[in-house]
């Protein structure tokens, strides 16, 4: 039924592809605009005007005042020029030049180059015989080969040096004395090199591996690495685009301590979750918030179809997270700001951390023109082996003769012979269907190996007054299952101007659109509602894809199950277009005082397409089914931000932050959908050809805001001792009039011991930094709970086919709903050891959530069962290590390695009033637990044990450890204070509630391991992520009913537990087919390390590649290459449910980057 | 300075725009106080209060009013999937922690009779006509009156929540003990007689309140709480009223089942199917095999559920009752399917009862569920006049009404009174069995069985350590936890 689908939502007519395009011709104008003005702007030196008023002051002192107020600096040589001359200076606003010309009086020449300015005699011949000029020229390169322009070239050992220009070129004069040049740049390796008899130096500049003092972006503002009071991870855009990993999220795991990234889906565009130090929300999201370029992503994202799975009993896979919208190209950096100092500036959608998105801006300079192109092949492994059609019908028929024998009473399950039952024992399968079975492997019907494209363009530069970074991205991906696909185009255009003397402004504008072929990826529930892999792993081997007559062989012992391949046939793309726009301007009135207005927008639109075609089970029983669907979300956000930094008598380093923000929420959706087709050929294109009597067609609409103010005060005394408070109050419209708006505070020092002078004389440490914050804040995403609504539901016939449709209360109202509060302690240290090279940061928290927002259960009498609320407390304790070392630095070869690992528990504190516990809880029990009856092996012939309903032999045997005290009548004695049932501590001859135990505790550690290797021309990359101690149920097709759902199972369970073979496994027979209510035996341990990429880089010499090339990059990598675990199913990270998640698939790709 | 005004505009125009609307606004739904000001309002919360109170259930396997679980506690109905709830009623082996149980114990019983309740007060306050408001609130009071009789019969009574102020206090805890299956029968008793006069005897085929409670609904529950209370006199008598509202039986048995025949003079009630809309009629799907050639190839059968052999065989050879029954056919793949193969394996296949509707999809027929019947309140008749004054002419009579349908062309079927010469427990015994012939898989042997007294040896027959305790379900744990002792366990589990 899929009619090339493949492209289709890019060239119907209005699709969001037309606006792309629109786009991108508006963009190409912008950029054009922005070369044009390249050339035409006044540089640092003109435009900077300078106020002076000094007083029988040396040269030398009016100098470095000049250094002090202004970005100028100068280079001179002590000899030459005489600095102990004074004078007096009356600058009101004057060019740097004037200044100059002042002070020296023609006896000295300057040269004003941008910001820098060299200092020379006038009169050559004061210059001494001995010096005689030697002229050396060069190029200086970065690492891509391409001009570094601004490079400091000074001769080593005095002041006297130049700049390279804006072809990285340099040209300087050096006495027969000088030694060696050296040359430096911020953030770059500073490099001597010995001249000799050289007349020609090139460089290439390298930049510094080692620095503390990059710079990491925080809440409305930034600070340097070195200064931060909070637990703020940062990861380079640079680590990102290093991996190939089909998004964002992926690419994350185990980068940054303290996120989590927990993939519900492998399949392509699949979705995921984070978390930032554990999952204590109850009621609410436990996701953090994301910030991109400063603006709030609310609705992470829309998915028209699938997200409201409401057609039909298949689910879809879960697709599309917020971070499939971004192309990872374009991210300079991401933060995740952890503790409660860093995130209460974010206040009451803080609650779990804040993820913080920087995307590339221009810089100035040449324009920089970036290709990259990957292509990826994917295959499936791991893949279970299931009985072949000849063995499962000999299992079949085993099953269904232990199941004759234990039904009969035939011994050894009962005393009768054989000979005395009358109805014999007739076969599933008969010896000559047995003899020639055929198998059909399913699992390869609707898998396939899958292939990525990606292609990247991007253009960067400006000038002094504008710069502007443009970017397009292609992606695609084929999934490993058939019919599969995601596909994103992203387009990026950020500028940056100045406006005169005091304002600048810009834009961050990001366009998307998606498109998911998605497929039905039920990973859990009936085996009717079983996604393509569940059921291609369970399906009957034995059968044909189809009948004689074409039509799709349904299983007849078992005909609710789906066949496999005919799910394949259900069609369901939805795209998604997105605009996100952010814009900014600021006024810096006088120095250190900033006022910034932002306002942007983020609108989503999507189509959903969908259509169960009548070759399905389930579209069969509707007579086809289509839908269509539009989804809106829009909303708009407005900040205003005043911040004053101030350092006061060179000690007291003071800054201040005030602002406001708003955002507005609109939501609407519309679904448009008919049964009953003539045909399937249609798809979801002819809605009106459905012939049923009553249509789908709905709608619905909402609207909500936020607004709120906040502070932070930050201080410093001497770059020692550090306090940041900060303080926001926010206000949302999901509550009730009274509890609309909540305050979170935080505050925070920090003391970097390494200042203090009694550390001086340590050496090798070159950073030793204590950190703690305590601080409170919000969570959001609650809806609208605090209301009584009547909604529509339920429909019933009266007289002759007219439908009449019903309303009913759906929510109760809770006017007390206040915000959920996270509280938070840190402690933090940070170690930078040997200068730097290594560096390890340390945290511990404890975070408290209170008034948790979630649900009471109401007595159970009334109409409606439970109330929105705020009820009990939970904790969490956690722990993050990042570790950098630097374990080789030649100039040849250098070893790089990044670990982290991050621990968090979730665990109850206070519990609702109105709980009621279980018979094996307690109040502070964990959040994520497993509880049941303990399994205690089989029923082995002979064994009494009367506490099992049905105690056959081959069953599965819980234990019966524990009673419920009674009164004489019976019921059940309660402690009147804990409310909790009495237990006798002994065994009852009754399996119930009391019984149950602990299985296991989820209490998951989390790490990742990066290690880079760079030999001269070479580079690799290995990237290790691993989760473990945590437990899983299912193991991939084991414990199901084989006989009694005609389900195929694993291999390895031909050797089950029969009369005939006492030590076999508890799986498929009849027997033991009940098995599976004891869960304990589907746990699984799915701890797993996983190699998720190893790649091999080789960087082109710059001598092999033609001038007009920068430089050229060739890469190959593997991902997923290995993964050690325990767990039998397919993948463990997607494990959920018996069977049928969608498994990360091994991809091999290789790519080139074009640098021009 | 001018820097300076510019940063003046620029903190005003921050601070100012502060004024946003702190306000969630969601279109779909009507706030509460905004709601139950017209007849209109009132009319769609008594429309979504239909489904509940007729106890419609809806699995992806199972799509009934409840009846029809309980049946699987039988000698009738083997259900295939015997990890499923009906598997396990059928093998007497639910446990406390029964899955889908509490679902109908709580969300559909309990929480359906306080709905109830609470929508009585609300249309009682309502700004409707007193007329318009005695016809609704009569409506709402007879399906909580059978919410309440399915409750009593399962599970040996639930709390029968009639305090409507009590249902307000969202806060507070009020539990009320469970009703005895005694008291459960006062209720209904008293409720009946209070609502019976402001309801229709009957709605005509054609009326547009076709479906809504009549005096003939409610006097059926009424007889059926009786019925299982033993109160045979009452019993009597409300059959009797019953006999003079009008209705008949149809005069062929297969026709009382078919699309064309819906609201036919001997439905008392019946749940309207559509096949697009829930409730739909899932009768030839559930119960149907899937080799079967159907005269709709539309129809998806699922194979739920079949008739065991044993009951099958009580049937007399010449009745038209089991024409429907399959027990012999070619299937798809053109094989001959008897006794003992294949889905004849281990029992009747039951599902033409309700003929096929030949604009059924799917699992979905449009046939109505026929919930009372007229022949069922026929042979309730005679069982009571039998049990207070029988075997008398006049319960034979009545059976025979029955049975001359059953056996049109063999009136030596009928029964005469000579042949039970007084014997009470003898005329019993038929009327049990005829119940069965006549009722099979409309939901109601498994009260017959209780009642008749026929369910400890049936019982036994499945489960050597079956005891009587088991013909009452379970209360689901939680409840009894979150009642704190107040709802009590039945004795046994």
């Amino acid at each position: 039924m899929k009619k090339n689908l493949d492209y289709y939502g890019l060239f119907k007519p209005n699709s969001n592809w037309h606006k792309l395009l629109l786009t991108m011709k508006i963009s190409a104008f912008l950029l054009f605009y922005c070369l044009a003005n390249i050339f035409a702007v006044p540089t640092y030196s003109q435009s900077t005007k300078i106020t002076l008023n000094l007083k029988d002051a040396t040269i030398d002192d009016v100098l470095s005042k000049i250094e002090d107020i202004s970005e100028f600096y100068f280079l001179f040589n002590h000899k030459l020029i005489d600095v102990n001359r004074k004078v007096n200076i009356d600058a009101d606003k004057e060019p740097i030049k004037n200044i100059l010309n002042d002070i020296f009086n023609d006896d000295i020449k300057f040269i004003v180059y941008d910001r820098q300015i060299i200092l020379t005699p006038n009169d050559p011949t004061s210059v001494s015989a001995a010096m005689q000029q030697l002229k050396i020229t060069g190029t200086v390169v970065d690492q891509n080969g391409s001009p570094y322009p601004g490079v400091n070239v000074i001769i080593t050992g005095t002041t006297q040096g130049t700049l390279t220009d804006i072809a990285g070129k340099y040209s300087i004069e050096i006495s027969q004395g000088a030694k060696s040049l050296t040359f430096s740049f911020v953030g770059m390796e500073p490099q001597e090199i010995s001249i000799g008899k050289l007349t020609q130096i090139n460089v290439t500049m390298i930049e510094s591996e080692i620095s503390l003092e990059e710079v990491v972006v925080i809440g409305y503002g930034t600070s340097k690495k070195s200064d931060l009071v909070a637990a703020i991870s940062s990861v380079e855009g640079d680590e990102l685009t290093n991996i190939v990993a089909p998004s964002v999220g992926q690419m994350l795991q185990g980068k940054a301590a303290g996120l989590v990234i927990n993939i519900n889906s492998a399949q392509p565009g699949g979705g995921f979750s984070f978390n930032i130090r554990g999952l204590a929300s109850v009621g609410l999201g436990n996701e953090p918030l994301i910030i991109v370029d400063g603006y709030a992503i609310s609705n992470l994202n829309i998915n028209p179809v699938a997200a409201t799975h409401m057609y039909g009993p298949y689910p879809f896979g879960s697709v599309n997270t917020f971070l499939s919208s971004v192309n990872p190209n374009d991210i300079e950096s991401i933060e995740v700001l952890k503790d409660a100092s860093a995130t209460a500036i974010y206040g009451a959608r803080a609650g779990h951390g804040v993820i913080l998105i920087t995307t590339k801006r221009g810089k100035t300079g040449k324009m920089k023109v970036e290709f990259n192109t990957s292509m990826t092949s994917q295959i499936l492994r791991r893949k279970p082996h299931m009985l072949n059609g000849k063995d499962y019908m000999i299992q079949g028929n085993l099953g269904k003769f232990e199941n004759y024998m234990l039904t009969n009473k035939i011994f050894p399950y009962g005393t009768k012979m054989f000979s005395e039952v009358s109805a014999p024992f007739v076969p599933a399968f008969s010896q000559e269907a047995i003899n020639t079975a055929e198998t059909t492997d399913w699992f390869d019907l609707v898998t396939r190996k899958g292939s990525i494209q990606q292609h990247n363009l991007s253009l960067k530069g400006g000038t002094d007054a504008t710069r502007f970074m443009f970017s397009t991205n292609f992606y695609r991906n084929d999934g490993v299952v058939k019919n599969n696909s995601f596909q994103r185009f992203t387009g990026r255009l950020n500028i940056d101007n100045k406006f005169g003397k005091y304002t600048t402004g810009g834009i961050s504008l990001m366009l998307s659109q998606l498109t998911n072929d998605n497929i039905i990826a039920a990973i859990s529930g009936n085996t009717a509602e079983w996604g393509v892999i569940g059921n291609a792993l369970g399906f009957a081997p034995y059968l044909p894809v189809r009948q004689p007559n074409g039509e799709f062989t349904i299983n007849p012992d078992y005909p609710l199950q789906t066949n496999p391949v005919s799910l394949l046939d259900v069609t369901n793309v939805s795209t998604t277009g997105r605009v996100l726009t952010n814009s900014f301007l600021q006024v810096e009135p006088i120095e250190g005082l900033v006022f910034k207005g932002t306002i942007g927008f983020d609108y989503q639109t999507g189509q959903g397409n969908y259509y169960l075609p009548t070759t399905t089970l389930y579209g069969a029983k509707v007579g086809g089914q289509a839908n269509k669907s539009l989804q809106n979300a829009f909303n708009w956000q407005y900040e205003g931000t005043m911040n004053y930094i101030k350092t006061f008598a060179d000690a007291h380093n003071v800054s201040l932050l005030l602002g406001y923000s708003q955002q507005e929420f609109k939501d609407d959706f519309f679904n448009a959908g008919n049964q009953q087709f003539i045909t399937d050929a249609f798809l979801y294109n002819n809605l009106g050809q459905g012939a049923s009597e009553r249509p789908d067609v709905n709608s619905s609409a909402s609207k909500h805001a936020i607004a709120g103010y906040f502070t932070r005060v930050s201080y410093n005394f001497k770059n020692k001792y550090y306090f940041t408070g900060t303080v926001r109050r926010d206000g949302s419209s999901d509550f009730a009039k009274n509890y609309k708006w909540g305050v979170f505070p935080s505050l925070a020092a920090a003391w970097k011991i390494n200042e203090e002078s009694f550390m001086k004389g340590i050496d090798i440490l070159s950073l030793l930094k204590l950190r703690t914050s305590w601080g409170q804040t919000g969570n959001a995403g609650l809806g609208g709970r605090a209301k009584a609504y009547y909604g529509s539901s339920g429909k019933y016939v009266f007289g002759e086919q007219t439908i009449d449709l019903g309303m009913a209360l759906i929510q109760l109202a809770n006017l007390d709903l206040k915000w959920e509060t996270t509280t938070e302690i840190n402690f933090g240290l940070d170690i930078g050891i040997f200068k730097n090279r290594i560096t390890l940061t340390g945290d511990y928290f404890h975070r408290v959530i209170s008034d948790l927002m979630s649900t009471i259960a109401l007595p159970n009498y009334l109409e409606i069962s439970s109330v929105a609320a705020n009820v009990g407390e939970t904790q969490s304790d956690g722990f993050e290590i990042t570790l950098n070392t630097v374990n080789f630095d030649k100039a040849d070869f250098s070893w790089n390695s990044t670990f982290t690992a991050s621990y968090y528990y979730d665990r109850w504190k206070k519990r609702a009033e109105t709980w009621t516990p279980n018979a094996w809880e307690s109040v502070d029990d964990p959040l994520r637990l497993s509880a049941g009856y303990l399994y205690d092996g089989l029923i082995q012939f002979g064994d009494i044990v009367p506490w099992i309903i049905e105690p056959y032999p081959g069953r599965g045997k819980a234990l019966d450890i524990d009673g419920f005290l009674k009164d004489a009548e019976g019921n059940v004695l309660y402690d009147q204070n804990s409310k909790r049932a009495l237990k006798t501590g002994e065994p009852d001859g009754k399996l119930d509630a009391a019984d149950i135990r602990i299985w296991h505790v989820d209490k998951p550690y989390y790490i990742g391991f990066t290690n880079t290797f760079k030999y001269k021309m070479f580079d690799l990359s290995v990237y290790t992520y691993g989760v473990f101690n945590i437990i899983g149920s299912g193991g991939g097709a084991l414990g199901r009913d084989m006989w009694q759902e005609a389900l195929n199972v694993l291999e390895a369970s031909k050797n089950t537990w029969a009369h005939d073979n006492l030590t076999g496994s508890p799986w498929i027979n009849p027997p033991s087919a009940i098995n599976r209510k004891y869960q304990q035996l589907g746990l699984q341990n799915t701890s797993f390390l996983r190699i998720k990429s190893v790649m091999f880089g080789i960087t082109v010499p710059k001598k092999a590649l033609p001038s007009y090339i920068g430089s050229v990059r060739v890469y190959f990598d593997v991902s997923n290459l290995y993964i050690f675990t325990k767990y039998l199913g397919m993948d463990p990270e997607t494990p959920i449910g018996s069977r049928g998640g969608y498994p990360n698939p091994r991809s091999f790709s290789c790519g080139i980057n074009v640098d021009l | 300075m001018k820097t300076i005004y510019l940063a003046y505009i620029f903190l005003v125009f921050a601070f100012l725009t502060a004024c946003t609307k702190l306000e969630r606004i969601d279109y779909t739904n009507i706030e509460e106080e905004e709601f139950f000001t017209t007849e209109a309002d009132v009319m769609s919360v008594l429309t979504n209060y239909y489904p509940i109170g007729m106890l419609w259930w809806n699995q992806y396997w199972w799509s009934h009013h409840v009846g029809y679980i309980s049946d699987a506690q039988s000698d009738m109905l083997l259900f295939n999937w015997i990890n499923e709830v009906p598997g396990k009623l059928h093998r007497f082996v639910v446990t406390v922690n029964q899955n889908r149980l509490p679902n109908i114990y709580d969300n559909m019983i309990v929480k359906g009779i306080s709905k109830g309740t609470n929508l009585i007060s609300k249309v009682q306050a309502s700004p409707l006509k007193e007329e318009v408001k005695k016809s609704i609130i009569a409506q709402i009071r007879a399906l909580r009156c059978n919410l309440a009789l399915w409750g009593g019969d399962v599970f040996g009574g639930v709390p029968i929540m009639v305090d409507a102020e009590v249902l307000q206090e969202v806060y507070g805890k009020h539990y009320v003990r469970r009703s005895t299956p005694a008291e459960t029968c006062d209720f209904i008793v008293n409720e009946v007689d209070a609502i019976k006069n402001d309801l229709p005897d009957r709605y005509n085929r054609g009326s547009k309140d076709y479906g809504r409670a009549t005096k003939g609904f409610v006097l059926t529950i009424k007889l059926k709480a009786l019925m299982q209370q033993k109160r045979f006199v009452e019993a009597e008598a409300t059959a009797r009223e019953i006999m003079t509202l009008g209705y008949g039986l149809v005069p062929e048995y297969h026709d009382i089942f078919t699309i064309e025949n819906e609201k036919n003079i001997e439905t008392i009630s019946s749940i309207p199917c559509l096949t697009n809309l829930d409730p739909s009629n899932n009768f030839n799907c559930e119960f149907g095999v899937y080799d079967y050639v159907y005269s709709n190839p539309n129809i998806t059968p699922w194979g739920c559920a079949k008739m065991e052999w044993a009951f099958y065989d009580t049937f007399d050879s010449l009745d038209t009752r089991r024409k429907d029954i399959i027990v012999d056919y070619i299937n798809k793949s053109g094989d001959h399917i008897t006794r003992g193969i294949g889905n004849l394996e281990r029992g009747a296949i039951v599902n033409l009862k309700y003929a096929v509707d030949p604009a059924a999809i799917g699992t979905r027929s449009g046939t109505d569920v026929i919930y009372f019947r007229y022949a069922d309140v026929v042979l309730y008749l005679a069982e009571a006049i039998n049990e207070t004054s029988g075997p008398t002419q006049e319960a034979l009579d009545l059976v025979n009404m029955i049975r001359a349908r059953a056996f049109p062309d063999h009136p030596e079927k009928l029964l005469r009174l000579s042949d039970y010469g007084g014997d009470r427990q003898k005329f019993r015994d038929h009327i049990y069995k005829e119940r069965g012939w006549e009722l099979y898989f409309e939901g109601w042997r498994r009260s017959d069985m209780i009642r008749l007294d026929k369910m400890n040896d049936w019982g036994l027959h499945q489960n050597p350590s079956y005891n009587p305790y088991m013909q009452i379900w379970p209360i689901p744990p939680y409840i009894i936890d979150q009642s704190e002792g107040i709802i009590t366990q039945n004795p046994g589990y």
